[in-house]
């Protein structure tokens, strides 16, 4: 279809208008709640077929910057184009590059698509006047506009964040063309922008649209990416004033996985591009490609999970079309075949398989997860074989439950795999076990099996076939055992934990993976007026020598039990430790080992317990419950390790009171020799 | 600093905004040299349009207040890609005039 003339800002908010009047329930319109300077209000749409609920969102961005026309164009022929093929259940044809009709299907009933084509409009519409213009149109300090893409909140003061060999002065001159404005978010185009991002939770991916360069890029836009050292990150303020410079030691944090996804997904982009018409851009991180930027859309949109974890990872990337900014009509045509090539592709890859092993029963796969990381209901040991795992274990609303492992004996490992994608995948799943620890470090694993699970449904999940675990060893002190499932498949890959290399790497990996999850839920059979003796261990990671909270929390304890805690006296020896509500008692004789007693409430903490790296001390907890507790019920027991505020892992005892003939059983102490272990 | 003399460091180039600007491409010895042009000379430079020729060699487009030309063209090698304002012009009548959507 030959290009007709650029569209302007009026067309641009009458196209999603009558794609949304004419496709009720595919293409919803969405108003901006802050309105431009000039007093115009804009919309996107969502594009949303089908009747799956819970989708993978894209949000494709253009027209931030006001003569970067053409990008407008790109969304509104891909929104067209996409409605058109769905509703004639047609394939799309972009030059040489093709989606059948099943790819649309997979992507407009899998995806939610949402597309804001025209961010700036009182820029685009000045623009279009014959003025070249780049950013909005709002006057302050005598001059007129702020930079829309440099006034988003990621290191928007970038004198105080970077290395002061670079120049910035650009973004704090209102004359400027890149002036930031006088403070993030000052502006209502980049507010409008934030606002899609929090009001719809489930964006995953996020494309912004400008010109030009031919380039297709993905995060970080401050400094080099590196997976190996997490301290070093754009909210850490040691590392002001060393940000932007290559080659240096400060380079920006990013998981191997999710460098390995962004990597893929570009590449994919830019190969469903030259099919079009033989076009190759140039990819690669926005850092490499052009250089530091400060304050702008990318590299906020994917900090988001890193600044607060509560919000989802958005993969985020930046396309530059064109060789300059209003290509006559002819070469527009075949750019807007390239883009939208290269976004169907990405659509494409948001609609693919994402595989899961929950984390807690409320994990829906959501990266980073926010809840529980140590109690995963997916992961189950049973001491016989079960006869339909399908059947017995396939109600995931609920935790069947593990048997206690039986030392000596075969025992049978299950594993429920979810599938957050739209299409059906296979998966192979790794299990392995460790002893009791309060986190559950990957130096501690030990490796039971691989089982391959086949045809995991769209927005489903299956149950695996029984894993043996064959004669259980006898981990020595404790019958107790942390068991850890991961899962990769052909687009989703195994999670790599080789680069855990502090406590903080481990919290942030456990919590940016959804491919991984244990289970540190273990039970203990007890009788009315008798002890339990939990052995575990506590971890230090390698790295720095960290100082660790241990959280001993009894709390849901019968009123009258007791607790103790067994541990070498080395431990507590560092000044700074402090015992929270656990008391010490006066030692007769210089014993390597101590007990110490929980106070009122059964719920104590170990402050600045000092674990050297790369050592697991053992500890051990014994609970006695009275003679009133109530036999068939279970009480919890929660065993928590934290760095600072952060939850490192936990260790959940479930105590059931059982009732029997023979006499309470008294655990003498030091049954359990306390030892140090190498990792 | 990475190929800029001291004479082209401590001078700045006034610019003269009411002649217009060029759209240029500029040949630089290294990246690092961007900071150097952003001091010296009102200049808006569009980093996406970086084309490294080899492992130190770039190519960047910028737009150029016409008054600096001269002196930058003694220093660097630039080449003009067009007059900014009249291809402002001449890309306004690439816009639709009308609301085609109105029409439907």
């Amino acid at each position: 279809m030959p290009f007709e003339p650029y569209l302007n800002v009026e067309e641009i908010e009458s196209a999603m208008e009558t794609a949304a009047i004419n496709n009720p329930g595919l293409c919803q319109l969405i108003t901006l709640p802050n309105l431009t300077y000039e007093g115009r209000t804009t919309h996107a749409v969502r594009i949303s077929g089908g009747t799956l609920a819970d989708r993978t969102g894209v949000l494709l961005l253009g027209g931030v910057h006001a003569r970067e026309w053409g990008s407008s164009d790109i969304l509104i022929a891909f929104m067209e184009n996409i409605i058109e093929a769905y509703n004639n259940g047609t394939g799309l044809s972009y030059q040489g590059k093709t989606y059948s009709s099943a790819e649309v299907q997979q992507i407009v009933e899998n995806v939610d698509i949402f597309i804001f084509p025209d961010a700036n409009p009182d820029g685009k519409a000045f623009s279009q006047g014959g003025t070249d213009w780049r950013k909005n149109r709002r006057p302050l300090n005598g001059e007129i506009g702020v930079d829309v893409n440099r006034n988003y909140d990621f290191l928007w003061d970038a004198n105080v964040y970077f290395d002061p060999s670079l120049y910035f002065g650009y973004l704090y001159t209102p004359s400027s063309g890149t002036y930031h404005g006088p403070s993030p978010f000052s502006e209502a185009e980049s507010q409008n922008i934030k606002w899609l991002i929090d009001t719809y939770p489930n964006i995953a991916f996020f494309v912004d649209i400008h010109s030009y360069g031919q380039k297709i890029m993905y995060v970080w836009g401050n400094d080099e990416n590196q997976s190996t050292y997490s301290e070093h990150n754009f909210s850490n303020s040691a590392f002001n004033g060393q940000r932007g410079v290559p080659g240096d030691v400060y380079s920006e944090f990013i998981f191997d996985t999710d460098a390995q996804k962004i990597v893929n997904a570009a590449n994919r982009m830019n190969n469903a591009l030259f099919s079009v018409r033989g076009k190759s851009y140039s990819t690669g991180q926005i850092f490499h490609q052009v250089g530091v930027s400060a304050g702008a859309s990318a590299s906020y949109v994917f900090s988001r999970h890193f600044s607060n974890s509560s919000q989802r990872k958005v993969f985020a990337f930046g396309i530059e079309w064109g060789q300059a900014f209003q290509p006559p009509p002819v070469e527009m045509t075949n750019i807007i075949d390239d883009i939208d090539a290269a976004l169907t592709e990405m659509c494409l890859c948001a609609s693919e398989p994402n595989i899961f092993i929950r984390d807690s029963l409320g994990d829906t796969g959501k990266e980073p997860s926010t809840g529980s990381i140590s109690a995963s209901p997916d992961i189950i040991v049973r001491k016989l074989p079960v006869a339909s795992p399908e059947v017995d274990l396939g109600d995931i609303t609920v935790d069947p439950g593990s048997d206690k492992v039986e030392i000596g004996n075969d025992n049978y490992l299950y594993v429920r795999v979810h599938n957050q994608g739209g299409m059906p995948s296979d998966a192979a799943v790794r299990l392995y076990y460790a002893p009791l620890t309060t986190s559950c470090s990957p130096a501690l694993w030990h490796f039971i099996d691989e089982v391959d699970i086949t045809n995991i449904p769209a927005e489903g999940y299956k149950v695996s076939g029984a894993v043996t675990w064959p004669h259980v060893p006898d981990p020595g002190t404790s019958h107790h055992f942390c068991l850890i499932a991961v899962c990769g498949s052909t687009v989703d890959s195994f999670p790599d934990t080789t680069m855990i290399d502090s406590a903080s790497d481990f919290i942030q990996f456990m919590r940016n993976s959804n491919n991984i999850a244990y289970r540190n839920v273990t039970f203990e059979d007890v009788l009315p007026d008798g002890w339990a003796e939990i052995p575990f261990v506590v971890t230090g990671f390698p790295g720095k020598r960290e100082r660790y909270n241990l959280v001993l929390d009894g709390s849901k304890l019968p009123e009258d039990s007791r607790v103790e805690l067994k541990t070498e006296r080395r431990i507590l020896k560092t000044k700074d430790t402090k015992l929270e509500n656990i008391k010490t008692p006066a030692p007769r004789e210089k014993t390597k080992e101590i007990f110490l007693k929980i106070g009122k409430g059964n719920l104590g903490t170990i402050r600045n317990l000092r674990i050297a790296p790369r050592t697991t001390p053992q500890l051990v907890i014994r609970i006695h419950l009275p003679k009133n507790a109530k036999p068939a019920k279970e009480y919890p027991f929660l065993i928590v390790q934290q760095l600072g505020r952060k939850t490192l892992g936990q260790i959940t005892v479930l105590l059931r009171c059982v009732t029997g003939k023979k006499k309470p059983h008294h655990v003498k102490r030091r049954t359990v020799s306390l030892s140090k272990k190498k990792t | 600093m990475n190929g800029i003399s001291n004479s082209i460091k401590n001078k700045t180039v006034k610019s003269k905004d009411n002649n217009g600007r060029w759209w240029v491409r500029i040949h630089l010895a290294s990246i690092q040299e961007i900071p150097q042009l952003q001091k010296k000379y009102k200049i808006e430079i569009f980093p996406p349009s970086f084309r490294r020729i080899d492992k130190k060699n770039v190519l960047v487009d910028a737009y150029i207040s016409k008054g600096v030309l001269d002196d930058m063209k003694s220093k660097y090698t630039v080449r003009i890609l067009g007059d900014v304002e009249k291809l402002a012009k001449q890309a306004s009548t690439y816009v639709s005039k009308v609301n085609r959507y109105k029409k439907k």
